[in-house]
């Protein structure tokens, strides 16, 4: 296999309405997460009209969770997707969430899943102890794309699988300006109603501002090859919700 | 308490080497970075930034 690529690619260029640089970032925004953990799941029902837990079974299943599997779910938050890998595994399977937020993993507990604090640039997880990576809407708030990439090749097995599901705006003009309205505006604005939580509403604002500022799939799936990764699809739905996946080599000669 | 299965596959997020679980003091040593990663509520917190530094005496402890 030729070397792998190394370079960096932080998933949107430094957002200055929010923090100065890479460091401050780091520590801004698991303080909104913090704060916000307790009214996430109500947000989050509101914001994809209650469809979004089955939509997060089916893309697992699409993926090719099974029965057994090994998971980590990165970025799990208050644990919505790690509960249905759950369901799918059963009981001879295990699902680990990990996420950086000790307020967003709170919530993860009350579902009942296993979770230990820690980010996707730096698993605490042993090489090759997981048939199954997967990370929901979170990709946008790691620091560096390459490198969390690099690491969950590491801790898949050989031949694992990984699921990224992210949210991209439409390519189509008046598709984001419809987008932008309801995520940037409409979304807040409901949230501030909701929860009267001022860290939960900027949140959500800063929620659009890393989509829009995210960079294109076609750099996301080029990042996936790059660290190593083969079999790097996307599908997406309604032209907004994309499915990313991808296989770590069955052997590290044959397939690249 | 820590489960059993998870210690089994957590390790040291900076250099990847095997952790030893303190009982006593509720932290998963890491001799290869020379820290220590509290427990908070029964959950592990593997972030380096979160990390207690060890001493030159601790590490001996622990070898």
């Amino acid at each position: 296999m030729p070397d792998k690529e190394t370079y960096r690619l932080p998933p949107h260029p430094v957002l200055r309405d929010y923090y100065p640089d890479e460091a401050t970032r780091r520590r801004k925004v698991r303080a909104l997460f913090d704060a916000s953990g307790a009214h996430y799941d109500w947000i989050n029902a509101v914001m994809s009209l209650r469809t979004g837990e089955r939509y997060r079974r089916e893309a697992l299943e699409r993926a090719g969770l099974g029965a057994g599997d090994r998971v980590v779910d990165v970025g799990c938050g208050t644990g919505v997707l790690a509960q249905k890998a759950m369901d799918i595994v059963g009981p001879e399977g295990r699902v680990l969430g990990v996420d950086p937020s000790p307020g967003m993993l709170a919530e993860a507990v009350r579902r009942g899943v296993p979770v230990v604090v820690g980010r996707g640039e730096a698993l605490p997880l042993a090489d090759g102890s997981a048939d199954f990576l997967s990370m929901g809407y979170a990709l946008r708030h790691v620091s560096d794309l390459m490198r969390t990439f690099t690491e969950y090749r590491r801790v898949l097995r050989p031949g694992g699988r990984l699921l990224l599901l992210e949210i991209a705006p439409p390519r189509s003009r008046l598709g984001h300006v419809l987008l932008r309205l309801y995520l940037k505006y409409l979304v807040p604005a409901i949230t501030w109603l909701g929860t009267r939580n001022p860290q939960a509403r900027l949140l959500m604002s800063y929620y659009w501002d890393t989509v829009e500022q995210c960079v294109p799939p076609e750099r996301i799936l080029q990042a996936l090859r790059d660290a190593g990764f083969v079999e790097v699809r996307r599908h997406v739905l309604f032209g907004i919700f994309g499915e990313y996946t991808a296989r770590r080599p069955q052997s590290e000669t044959a397939e690249t | 308490m820590l489960d059993k299965k998870l210690l089994e596959i957590l390790v040291c997020p900076v250099t990847k080497g095997p952790l030893i679980y303190d009982r006593e003091r509720n932290e998963l040593i890491s001799l290869s970075a020379r820290l220590a990663y509290p427990v908070r509520d029964d959950i592990p917190v593997m972030l380096e930034e979160e990390a207690r530094e060890l001493s030159a005496e601790e590490v001996e402890q622990y070898r």
